[in-house]
């Protein structure tokens, strides 16, 4: 059932798509999906082996296997099968592709390295002394970070190029100036 | 070569925070939420299966917005007319045109609105869907994705699932009304807030005409019964069975004490500042403060004029209306008014008459 989004109330649906809250009078427009009006889906409970020799399920011996881990080859019954974008796993295998960053659809947090590497490369610049720290910074996080993945939506290394260039800039300036200080 | 499909489409739309900003993308099996801060992302997934409706509620900020936008660019536009120098006037005139155009954009942009998707087991806000007209163009482009992950449902599956609900429903509103109504609210402390306010209007009316201590005294006494009676009123108005009309007096009420107090704070450090070189111990001394106020007569600045005839009038109508407000509440609950009398032990006791 939906309930209003400002005090909660269960809402009366209409065939409009407008409805009133009768609770609080707010007005809204409930855009409704098939997904609402179907009962949940019982999940997979496994069937027990009951033939001797028949293939069961590596983490529940007393489970019949049904399919292989893509990932691992190992028999999985129904409870251990995650079936994930078209792909079997088991959930070992499915942890470590989460841990190890291998299963893009499963991250849910991203550093933007190529984002700091700017930020680094252009802000210190309003106050100039700090370039002499941030500079080689940058131009660590560069290197050091250029291959890792950035933003989920894909966007070009034109950050990373930029920050380099800035940073290589700052480099070549301060030690110009450290130098022409020291000879003075 | 052929071009690469592009895995994520971006739909219209942006949520702006404090240093982040919240977007929505149309993923092959999935609705992607990316909460954008400045150095990281968190990512949210609704996968189109699982989206059992999107609920979208008009709110009123864009027109609270309007209002104080336009409010601000007037006052910057009487600013700039009744400056009377020439010089002044592009100082004056940037930030109103400035204002204005802003307005303008927003008015543009159209209604405001929240927007939440439900789930089975969630329902999340979508922070860049807040406006109406972005809502419809996502909507357009996002239901045929749902619709086709989802597959079609028969009529007779929906009407029996809606009937069941409604069942369901009636039966929790028996509940409701089994249970006890909502609490009783005479409204006592309401009555004394509205009658301070009468009280107020002339005070301040003799303070503004006649410059003596004791009015000054006087008036801010009663801007603290006002204080603290609408902060005792809207806490025993909460979850009363008052109306809405006087539950709104009484949050006017409150933006009236509000804006009284931080004019009269501005009002006192203004005065502070220009007698700074002159008598520095009147910051320390309350009394001197109240002295040095009184005896600067307000007609010589024609703000503070329009500032106390402004008070004037909040305090009629605020007060006023209130009590008139008050009156038809009590009537429809057959109350009569509270009044005060003299117990024979010796204290005051609350009756009715």
């Amino acid at each position: 059932m939906i309930t209003c989004i400002k005090c909660q109330a269960s809402l009366v649906l209409s065939k409009s798509g407008m409805t009133k809250c009768l609770s609080c009078g707010a007005i809204m427009r409930v855009d409704l999906f098939p997904a609402l009006f179907r009962e949940p889906a019982p999940g997979p409970s496994g069937q027990n082996v009951v033939v001797e020799n028949e293939a069961s399920c590596f983490y529940h011996p007393g489970k019949r296997a049904v399919i292989p881990c893509t990932t691992c080859g190992r028999f999985l019954c129904a409870l251990c099968d995650v079936d994930f974008n078209g792909r079997h796993l088991c959930p070992v295998c499915l942890e470590t592709g989460r841990r190890k960053r291998r299963l893009k659809d499963l991250e849910n947090h991203r550093t933007l390295y190529d984002t700091i590497a700017l930020f680094l490369a252009t802000v210190p610049m309003l106050f100039f002394w700090p370039v002499i720290v941030t500079a080689p910074m940058v131009v660590f996080l560069t290197i050091r970070y250029w291959n890792a993945p950035t933003s989920i939506i894909p966007r070009t290394k034109v950050r990373f190029v930029v920050a380099l260039i800035l940073a290589g800039l700052q480099i070549v300036g301060s030690s110009g100036a450290i130098y022409f200080a020291a000879v003075r | 070569m052929p071009k690469k499909a592009r895995e994520y489409t971006r739909l219209p739309g942006r949520g702006r925070g404090f240093f982040r900003y919240n977007t929505l993308w149309l993923g092959k099996d999935y609705l992607l939420s990316i909460n954008s801060k400045i150095f990281s992302e968190d990512y949210k997934r609704f996968y189109y299966g699982d989206i059992q409706a999107i609920v979208t509620r008009k709110t009123a900020s864009g027109k609270i917005l309007n209002i104080l936008l336009g409010l601000l660019g007037g006052f910057f536009l009487l600013l700039a007319a009744t400056s009377g120098k020439i010089e002044l006037l592009p100082i004056l005139g940037a930030p109103a045109a400035l204002t204005l155009l802003l307005l303008l954009v927003n008015w543009w942009r159209g209604p405001t609105c929240a927007c939440h998707l439900h789930t089975a087991v969630q329902t999340d806000k979508l922070p860049s869907l807040n406006r109406l007209r972005t809502v419809q163009e996502a909507m357009n482009r996002l239901r045929p994705l749902i619709e086709e992950a989802q597959g079609a449902i028969t009529s007779d599956v929906r009407k029996a699932k809606v009937s069941e609900w409604h069942r369901a429903e009636n039966l929790t509103s028996k509940i409701h009304r089994a249970s006890p109504p909502m609490r009783h609210e005479r409204g006592a402390s309401h009555q004394i807030l509205f009658y301070l306010l009468l009280l107020g209007g002339p005070i301040i009316g003799i303070d503004l005409l006649y410059n003596h201590t004791a009015f000054t005294f006087l008036g801010m006494l009663i801007g603290t019964g006002v204080g603290i009676c609408v902060i005792i009123a809207l806490v025993k108005q909460h979850k009363s069975d008052m109306t809405g009309t006087l539950r709104g007096i009484t949050w006017g009420s409150l933006g009236f004490v509000c804006f009284s107090a931080i004019v009269g704070y501005i009002r006192y450090i203004v005065l502070l500042v220009e007698n700074a070189g002159k008598n520095f111990g009147v910051v320390n001394n309350q009394w001197e403060l109240i002295k040095m106020v009184s005896s600067r007569s307000v007609l010589d600045s024609s703000w503070l004029t329009g500032l106390y005839l402004f008070s004037i009038l909040c305090c009629f109508a605020i007060g006023g209306s209130g009590l008139i407000a008050l009156r038809a509440f009590r009537r429809r609950h057959h109350m009569p008014p509270v009044h005060t009398r003299k117990h024979p032990s010796g204290g005051n006791e609350a009756c009715t008459t």
